[in-house]
């Protein structure tokens, strides 16, 4: 087992350090290894996203952190640190006392997350004073504040309404502004826009920006959606088959993706303006593998171009290019570049033919 | 059959729903599709595009014959589609559908799933159904040993190709394709869309491409047509729509594309921060009118007129007038 990302520096101030985890859940067919050494960290105010395909382990990262895995999970962490206090040994009622307080969560369909019987007063006062953070009225004038800060018109009429008679939108400005009840520190959005249509999409991204700014919060986005995190994320986590293949901000991962599936994965857009109308887009052929049972050599190499034997064999070293820049290939950096120069230039070709 | 007729057109071609929630409930006309008049050419790619509820899957529907319009007509080949047999129609226009995980029988193999149409519209003997089946699997990129295998043993990119294998089996002329990469994760939806794109060269297809993801619309179509709330409101060639929209809701549909670009940031919204108005309460004149960043006083009033310019239809009080004083 990879233990390298534990050397990994995170400074002390950061809400949350996770380093070293691994998350493995019993199947019946065996032991399946959702995620695999994951090291991230989040300070106030930054945006982390964590990005890949179903399946990747994405979910299942923040479920972890939040303690909310079925019994036959697994989490072990070298660190796995919450504004100092360390989560792994943490009891349930320690961990539920954290979380929709310190620890704010949406998840990505407001619908089955909102309790259709109670209204969304109800719901939105219940989360304020179960953790003993006032009385009714202080929870209510503080629901109404906080529905008209994530943009609801007639909040204080809206607070007798129940989550049907909201449209998808509104329901997730209800998410938001429910989870800012208790001022938390984290917030960890699991696919916060998935089910909303683009133009909606464009103004809960904004909302949840601006409101991470105002509250100075620190803000886990996870998500499959690239564009969304192109524009939203300060950092950025790619995960591949439960491991984080590369990681750096924003800019460094879009605009010089070094593992060849990031890079693989960017060509597989079509940009608007960018991408030649009715050419072939880049793909990854085959599928993702299965996590099941023992894992040896790096997960992507039955789909990757540049695969060699030495892919099969051992651990797959971290390459790391700043303190927070890395990715998990046993290319180097120099060749990785060179990688990236050739099939963009071979795509510029294709597109002048 | 008119030769020289557009494949398909669509004249004036509305759809309404009476929707009432119970018996003592008087039940409340929900438009759907609303006078959309629209053709499409032979070997083209004509998107449509639009947010939930806007009606575009409706119309699917209607093309494929699978519902009738309740206003206007639908023409296949310049005969009106009403009047031909259904099975003739599904011969020749097919489906597929956005969910490969439920628009495919979880009880059958790969074999009778992309064999049934065969059977139905009773094309060959079974030896030769076999053979044909097999030989569209190789076509979509499925491997022949899956011949026997149920869908739940494939994943979900494999699924959607089966139900693209399915649609082409009786060698129909147009595809009707609803979403057919929403289900997908992004590098399986690329192999889909490349698949679409070979198919469609190979076997001289025309599609009618529904999808609300406009970065893939615009890298797909020829032709687009934006619909809001069940009006088509903007129709052109995809260099026309993308390249220089017209209509204020297909510049704010365009604006909200976030693209894997970090330079950019999130797009800024205007008005656009209104929610999705009430197909059943429709807001008068303009139904865009609310959410519109250059409403003017006459958009609540008036509907717009439909204006032609070069084969390109708009729907917005802010070009009919500038036609009309030209």
């Amino acid at each position: 087992m990879v233990t390298d990302t534990a050397d990994i520096p995170y400074s002390e101030d950061s809400i949350l350090a996770v380093r070293g985890m691994n998350v493995d859940i019993s199947v019946p067919a065996g032991t399946l290894h959702a995620v695999t050494n994951s090291a991230f960290h989040v300070k106030q105010g930054e945006t982390l996203c964590i990005v890949g395909e179903s399946g990747c382990g994405k979910s299942i990262t923040s479920l972890a952190v939040m303690g909310l895995l079925p019994a036959n999970a697994t989490v072990t962490a070298d660190v796995l640190k919450f504004e100092g206090r360390d989560l792994l040994s943490m009891s349930q009622k320690q961990l539920s006392e954290l979380r929709g307080n310190r620890m704010g969560m949406i998840f990505q369909d407001p619908m089955t997350s909102l309790n259709p019987v109670y209204t969304i007063g109800n719901q939105m006062q219940e989360i304020y004073v179960r953790h003993g953070k006032g009385n009714a009225q202080q929870a209510k004038d503080r629901a109404i504040y906080l529905l008209e800060k994530v943009g609801i018109t007639a909040a204080e009429s809206r607070l007798g309404q129940y989550p049907h008679q909201l449209s998808g939108g509104l329901r997730q400005r209800v998410m938001i502004a429910m989870m800012l009840m208790n001022d938390p520190v984290l917030i960890i959005a699991d696919e916060p826009t998935t089910a909303l249509d683009v133009t909606i999409q464009a103004q809960i991204l904004h909302l949840l920006a601006d409101l991470q700014k105002e509250f100075n919060m620190a803000l886990i986005l996870i998500t499959h959606d690239l564009g969304v995190v192109a524009r939203i994320a300060d950092r950025v986590a790619v995960m591949y088959a439960g491991y984080m293949v590369e990681t750096g901000s924003s800019d460094e991962v879009f605009n010089a993706p070094m593992h060849p599936y990031t890079q693989g994965l960017i060509d597989c857009i079509p940009i608007p303006g960018k991408t030649e109308r009715g050419a072939q887009l880049g793909s990854i052929p085959g599928i993702v593998p299965a996590l099941v049972g023992d894992q040896e050599g790096c997960m992507f190499r039955s789909r990757c171009d540049y695969a060699m034997e030495k892919c099969a064999v051992g651990d797959v070293p971290r390459q790391a290019l700043g303190e927070m820049r890395g990715y998990r290939c046993v290319i180097g950096p120099e060749q990785a570049e060179a990688n990236l120069q050739a099939s963009r230039a071979k795509a510029a070709v294709a597109a002048g033919e | 059959m008119n030769a020289d007729a557009p494949v398909l057109e669509c004249r004036d071609v509305s759809r309404t729903f009476m929707i009432g929630k119970g018996p003592f409930v008087q039940k409340r006309p929900l438009r759907a599709v609303q006078d959309v008049s629209l053709s499409i050419e032979r070997g083209e790619v004509l998107a449509v595009v639009g947010e939930s509820g806007c009606g575009k899957t409706t119309l699917a529907k209607m093309l494929l014959g699978l519902l009738p319009p309740s206003g206007g007509e639908i023409f296949f080949e310049g005969v009106p589609l009403s009047s031909v047999d259904r099975q003739a129609v599904s011969r020749r226009i097919q489906p597929v559908f956005q969910d490969p995980y439920s628009s495919l029988n979880p009880r059958k193999t790969l074999a009778s799933i992309i064999g049934l149409p065969l059977e139905v519209h009773k094309i060959g003997t079974p030896d030769e159904r076999k053979r044909r089946v097999e030989e569209i699997m190789e076509l979509v990129g499925l491997p022949r040993r899956l011949l026997y295998s149920y869908p739940s043993q494939l994943s979900g990119g494999q699924r959607q190709r089966v139900a693209i294998a399915r649609a082409l089996a009786i060698k129909p002329e147009i595809l009707v394709c609803d979403e057919p990469t929403s289900a997908l994760d992004v590098s399986v939806q690329a192999q889909i869309l490349n698949l679409l794109q070979e198919l469609r060269e190979e076997l001289n297809l025309t599609y009618v491409f529904i999808s609300h993801n406009l970065a893939v619309v615009e890298h797909m179509s020829s032709r687009v047509a934006v619909m809001y709330l069940g009006r088509l409101i903007e129709f052109g060639t995809a260099a026309q729509v993308f390249d220089d929209p017209k209509h204020p809701y297909t510049s704010a549909l365009l604006d909200s594309v976030l693209t894997p670009e970090p330079q950019y940031g999130l797009p800024e919204i205007t008005t656009m921060g209104r929610e999705f108005p009430n197909p059943l309460n429709p807001p008068s004149g303009c139904a865009f009118h609310p959410r519109c960043p250059k409403a003017m006083d006459v958009c609540s009033q008036a509907q717009p007129q439909p204006t032609d310019e070069n084969g390109r239809l708009l729907e917005c009080h802010l070009y009919g007038e500038e036609t009309a004083a030209a």
